[in-house]
């Protein structure tokens, strides 16, 4: 899965994604430093990984829940820094 | 006279309370008192956040930022203000410490705030006290441009002040003690020396060694940054970056921490009756510090251009190596003292033991924090703000209370009401344990921090946290009113009359050259070929195709300049004119440094480039940047020279391999 941060939004590739699955998440950032920030449906921070201008992080994390993730922002990096939110979905394979 | 000073400590504590000097309390007290000024106004931006993460005011988003940049960084000068004059108050008792200097450095460093204020205030700058890099350039037009130059410069101001502050640190304790390896206690580990220097003493020395590299790597990217201030083209690594921000970020408060230690330890013994001795495992814990800190940085100076896995192992276990062994040293014979010695509860020596607790219990928090596995979960969330405060709030401001009442208390002649006393100190307490408990809280459940609007149904929080602040303040409150009760009686009993130490302030040793033995001239004529061998034809070519290369071969030059520089200094003719001079020396190995960086900004050099002449000028001029720079490490003696020398090896190094662009 491809993630990028901007000021002051996220792009994310594909936005469902199936569970019980070891996903990679390679996250860069198109501006300034973001951090990527994963809630899982119950709200709990589950990983967090940086999104820097000029590198591709990775994270790799299986989801055994199904439902709505969330993504917040963990970096600082403007002022609606607070408003860097998005979401993708996690449903179980046919 | 003499029964009272008696009353306020222990009936054995005076002959061991540091019995300050006119100058020691005057700078004491102005170091102090700004710092708790600073301390009350930044404390109410701070409310004012957590009053608008719980929706109770509501302030804009600019407004949010720009209170979260002034009061991270107007913290830091406040705490740093207190620490410094804290230690200068306790170690000037067995250290000469420089007047003259300690003056530059407040007026350096209050320069550097008002500079930051104006920057946040009136320029509307609010990238946080953090400066990550590219954001203060990149803020989507909410700030102008001229109040990041402004913000920077005074940053840059702040570490002047702060770097004269630990030269002469080092400079003074080194002397006072005959050389590096007796002054940290080196020579007493291997018996051999029987008298070693005071804890207080070999706190300051890690202070000041740390406190020298930590600057360095400050001033190295706030010089980068004031690079693309002035030429929009340069570039820079993000991981470079940020791999030096938060180095020189958070060793910076860490040493505060530590200053502060190190004036307890002359501090507590007065109201314990008992004094406290030098010790191995007190010596061991400091060098401890020392080397762990100068071994994480080593590896920031040839850092690769990714952060390698190993790096953060390492970086985890040098920061444990660093931060655990003087807390544990500290507060464990602290506590030893402290045992059934029928210590002298007041004010004052409460608000120092509260103090070690501060430090004990956020220091466990910090421990937790950087477990990497859990770091995953808390990382960037309001455990890390929970932390920190507790270290500093109800660590370091503790302590600056303590000292501001112990000051008070002498004064006086008398200590403060028991029935006040306690009161204050249980809001204190309360308020202060309860604003950084929901801290914890709310970062174990994720809660991000420095959102100015915290996530839907966690508002709730930050209103119980609000009104814990609310009782600290009151706390706080309290105490200022009967500090300034004890102030009124202690104006009429005058300060003068409390009795001065009747020793003199010993004499120093004469400085040394930084070489002295042929073989080290040697050494430093066989680098100066091997820089000068940049030149060589491969070497050129690879500077046409690259800017890095281009940059090292700059720095190169003025590493040529640097060891000829430093020879030249340890002549004994040379050396006789130069060792008098040593603030001149100071000066310049500040400015020289930073001259050097900023001529290395391509817009500099590249509109010489075409001209010949003009282009090998500009060479000349690295390398006779170097020589200056040599040559005034040269005046600050044998230790502070030395590392004042390896210390611009690396800013040279360093900048060259982070910075690009053009
Ligand atoms: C008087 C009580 C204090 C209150 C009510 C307070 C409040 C706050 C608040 C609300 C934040 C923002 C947290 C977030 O949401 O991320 C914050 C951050 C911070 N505070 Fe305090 N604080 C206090 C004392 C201190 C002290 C004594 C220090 C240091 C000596 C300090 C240093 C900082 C720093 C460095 C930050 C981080 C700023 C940033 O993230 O850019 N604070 N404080
Ligand atoms: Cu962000």
């Amino acid at each position: 899965m491809k993630v990028a941060g901007g000021q002051f939004y996220w792009t994310i590739d594909p936005a469902v994604l199936p569970a019980h699955t070891k996903i990679r998440f390679d996250v860069t950032a198109v501006d300034v430093n973001h951090g990527f920030g994963i809630y899982d449906p119950d709200g709990r921070l589950i990983g967090s990984v940086q999104a820097m201008p000029g590198y591709v992080n990775d994270l790799r994390l299986t989801f055994d829940k199904v439902g709505e993730y969330r993504i917040r922002c963990l970096e600082y990096c403007g002022l609606s820094h607070h408003d860097m939110v998005a979401s993708f979905r996690v449903e179980e394979q046919a | 006279m003499e029964a009272g000073t008696v009353s306020v400590v222990h009936p054995r504590g005076t002959e061991l309370l540091a019995t300050a000097r006119v100058d020691e309390r005057r700078i004491a007290w102005l170091f102090v008192c700004t710092g708790i000024a600073l301390f009350g106004v930044m404390g109410l931006m701070g409310l004012a956040m957590r009053l608008n993460q719980a929706e109770v005011v509501t302030l804009s988003d600019s407004w949010f930022y720009r209170l979260m940049t002034l009061h991270g960084a107007g913290m830091l000068v406040a705490v740093l203000l207190a620490a410094m004059g804290a230690l200068w108050f306790t170690l000037r008792a067995t250290v000469p410490l420089h007047l003259g200097r300690m003056v530059f450095t407040y007026l350096s460093i209050l320069g550097g705030a008002v500079l930051v204020l104006i920057a946040v205030l009136i320029g509307g700058f609010a990238a946080g006290w953090t400066f990550l890099w590219p954001l203060p350039f990149d803020s989507f037009g909410a700030w102008r441009p001229w109040s990041t130059d402004v913000f920077l410069v005074g940053l840059l101001l702040v570490g002047a002040g702060f770097f004269v502050f630990c030269l002469d640190v080092l400079m003074q304790t080194t002397a006072t003690y005959g050389g590096l390896q007796r002054a940290l206690g080196i020579s007493y580990l291997r018996n051999r020396d029987d008298s070693p220097p005071p804890p207080v003493a070999l706190a300051a020395m890690a202070v000041a060694i740390e406190g020298l590299i930590a600057t360095a790597v400050g001033t190295t990217i706030v010089v980068a940054l004031i690079g693309r201030a002035i030429d929009s083209g340069l570039e820079m690594d993000a991981l470079w970056a940020k791999n030096l921000t938060y180095m020189f970020g958070h060793s910076i408060f860490n040493l505060v921490i530590y200053l502060f230690a190190g004036a307890v330890y002359v501090l507590l013994p007065g109201y314990a009756g008992r004094p406290w001795k030098t010790t191995k495992p007190i010596v061991v814990a400091w060098l401890f510090t020392i080397v762990f800190v100068a071994t994480a940085y080593g590896h920031h100076l040839y850092m690769d251009f990714v952060q390698p896995a190993w790096a953060s192992g390492v970086a985890s276990i040098a920061s444990f190596g660093a931060a655990l062994p003087p807390a544990v040293v500290t507060i464990f014979t602290g506590v030893v003292l402290i045992w059934g010695s029928r210590y002298r509860w007041t004010l004052a020596s409460t608000l120092l033991y509260l103090g070690f607790m501060g430090w004990a219990i956020g220091g466990t928090g910090a421990v937790i924090d950087s477990l990497i596995p859990l770091n995953f979960k808390f990382h960037n969330t309001l455990w890390v703000a929970g932390h920190f405060h507790t270290y500093l709030l109800m660590g370091v401001v503790l302590w600056t209370f303590a000292l501001f009442v112990r000051m008070l208390e002498e004064s006086a002649g008398r200590t403060a009401r028991d029935g006040v006393s306690a009161f204050s100190l249980g809001a204190l307490l309360v308020g202060g344990y309860g604003l950084v408990g929901v801290w914890y809280v709310s970062g174990a459940l994720g809660v991000p921090r420095r959102w100015a609007i915290h996530p839907e149904g966690s508002a709730g929080y930050s209103l119980v946290a609000s009104i814990f602040a609310i009782v600290f303040a009151v706390g706080f409150l309290v105490l200022l009113l009967e500090c300034l009760r004890l102030a009124r009686i202690a104006s009429v009993q005058r300060w003068e009359r409390i009795p001065a130490p009747r020793r003199s302030l010993p004499a120093r040793a004469a400085p040394e050259p930084l070489l002295s033995t042929g073989y080290q001239f040697a050494a430093v004529c066989a680098a100066t070929v091997v820089f000068v061998g940049s030149y060589a034809p491969p070497i050129t070519d690879a500077v046409e195709s690259s800017i890095r290369y281009h940059h090292l071969q700059h720095a190169a030059m003025y590493l040529v300049g640097l060891l000829v520089g430093v020879a030249f200094a340890s002549l004994p003719a040379v050396f006789a004119r130069i060792r008098s001079h040593p603030n001149l020396g100071i000066t310049l190995v500040i400015a020289a440094p930073v001259v050097m960086m900023l001529g290395m900004v391509p817009a500099v050099y590249e509109s010489l480039e075409p001209n010949w002449g003009l282009h090998l000028l500009y060479h000349i001029g690295m390398a006779a940047l170097g020589v200056v720079t040599g040559l005034a490490a040269g005046a600050l003696g044998l230790v502070a020279g030395r590392l004042v020398f390896v210390l611009s090896i690396g800013m040279a190094l360093m900048y060259a391999a982070g910075v690009t662009g053009g």
